[in-house]
């Protein structure tokens, strides 16, 4: 990871840079919280490391500036002689992450750092993740709120799922938290349907909505060559399942392949419920939103047949919840394009995430 | 450049510089500018610390007390406490090169 390391002594530094280069780090080292400051406005690092006391810009001023004007999320170290809980509540006010004391030992500055790491990588992939998401929607829908409100249902039904017997030891935190990340990719296929046919404002022939229907087939493709470079990314495969599968219905008569029942993964089952409450709720240019009652009667009157019981059931218990969070996330316009630098950003962290992620 | 040819450099550096930064703590102080006193003697504490050297660093860490305390007559005193240690870590300075250059050495003969 590239690190940046901001102390006045020359010392320090040194030291800094020796620790952080054996740990297979590349460092940029700056004697001020001014030059620092130069690089923070290019963005080239996600993790710094800055002494506290300072002459001109000190640690924790230096550190409120990269809060403010970092676009992405910065992992800040204080190196501090300081000891005590005061300082610690003044360093995290100011906005810092974690603490390391002078003279550091090596292992521990290490460590620390690999924890740092872990967690902007998280932050970043959970970014992309949905900024990818994004894209693919941004075609066919007026607004954005979709993705954010398919994942809260979601992320509702897989949390309350946990304490149905049937499903004990298959839900759990991780089990709800990837659902909560990976749902927003459900519909990623639809990169590759063409426009004519995403964007059809009247009926489709069945030969269009066959095109249509692909866009399961087609987003799993993609994740699956995802897959192929990085094995072991769990939430790739988790997402796999749901983007080939949240079209498939309980009974069998779904696509792309018609499984039936538990053949579905339980996580495209879930989604499949967020996805149709959603897609009720919302206005359509052929229709208006239906109501909360409508829709729940419909996902109702779908149990056993389109959807899975034992989630219908939960889904109907969650009645204010999901009510809260579509009155919460109500559709707002989106602005005519995205811009520019927009997807400059979305680009650049995109290739470092792929660089994080495939870190063992 | 290993561990050891890193920490001669460092210590090469420190104790050339040692005279100028005690001086520029005297002259701060010379000047009444507590703060900026205060400032010089946290880093020479810090660097002290940084390369063990524990009895330069535990007087940096006394004069910069007094300093920020606003015990000016103490913080004077704390003055020649802080000139011997760093005699004595200039006195004992080829000393602990020469350890390093014999625990390097014995590092480079085990591999």
């Amino acid at each position: 990871m590239r690190v940046l390391i901001v102390d006045d002594s020359p010392i320090a530094l040194a030291l800094l840079k020796q620790a952080l280069a054996k740990g297979g780090h590349q460092v940029d080292a700056v004697e001020s919280g001014e030059e620092a400051l130069e690089w923070v406005r290019k963005g080239v690092h996600r993790l710094i490391i800055s002494d506290w006391d300072m002459p001109g810009l000190d640690g924790l001023a230096l550190c409120r500036k990269v809060r403010e004007i970092s676009t992405h999320y910065v992992y800040f170290i204080l190196l501090t002689s300081h000891r005590g809980s005061d300082y610690i509540v003044t360093g995290l006010s100011a906005g810092a992450d974690d603490f390391i004391v002078k003279p550091f030992n090596p292992e521990e500055l290490l460590l620390r750092v690999h924890t740092g790491e872990r967690i902007v990588s998280l932050e970043s992939r959970d970014m992309v993740v949905f900024a990818m998401a994004q894209l693919a929607e941004s075609r066919d829908r007026e607004t954005g709120k979709h993705l954010e409100r398919v994942r809260k249902y979601a992320q509702l039904l897989a949390r309350r799922l946990m304490s149905v017997p049937r499903f004990a030891g298959r839900l759990d935190d991780r089990f709800v938290q990837l659902i909560y990340e990976t749902s927003p990719l459900h519909d990623i296929g639809k990169v590759g349907i063409p426009d004519a046919i995403l964007l059809k404002p009247g009926r489709l022939t069945s030969e269009e909505f066959a095109i249509m229907r692909t866009h399961t087939t087609l987003g799993a493709q993609m994740l699956d060559a995802a897959l192929e470079k990085f094995p072991d990314a769990e939430f790739l495969r988790f997402a796999r399942d749901i983007v080939a599968c949240h079209h498939e219905r309980f009974d069998g008569s779904g696509y792309p392949n018609g499984l039936a029942g538990e053949q579905i993964p339980l996580c495209a089952r879930i989604v499949a419920v967020a996805d149709v409450y959603d897609a009720c709720t919302s206005n359509r240019v052929y229709r208006a939103a239906m109501t909360h009652e409508e829709t729940a009667q419909i996902i109702s009157d779908g149990s056993g047949t389109h959807f899975d019981p034992a989630i219908v059931a939960v889904f109907l218990e969650l009645a204010d919840e999901f009510r809260r969070i579509c009155r919460q996330w109500a559709d707002v316009a989106l602005p005519a394009r995205v811009d520019d630098a927009a997807v400059f950003t979305l680009a650049n962290t995109a290739v470092d995430t792929l660089s994080l992620t495939a870190v063992p | 450049m290993d561990d050891g040819q890193l920490a001669v450099t460092l210590l090469e550096r420190f104790t050339a510089r040692l005279p100028v930064v005690i001086r520029d703590v005297e002259s701060a102080m010379a000047a009444s500018d507590w703060s900026a006193a205060a400032a010089k003697a946290h880093r020479l504490r810090g660097e002290a610390a940084n390369l063990s050297a524990i009895d330069l660093q535990a007087q940096a860490t006394r004069l910069e007390a007094a300093l920020r305390a606003g015990s000016l007559d103490e913080a004077a005193g704390c003055l020649p406490a802080l000139q011997s240690a760093a005699d004595a870590f200039v006195r004992s300075l080829p000393l602990a090169l020469g350890q390093i250059h014999t625990s390097c050495c014995e590092a480079t003969s085990r591999r």
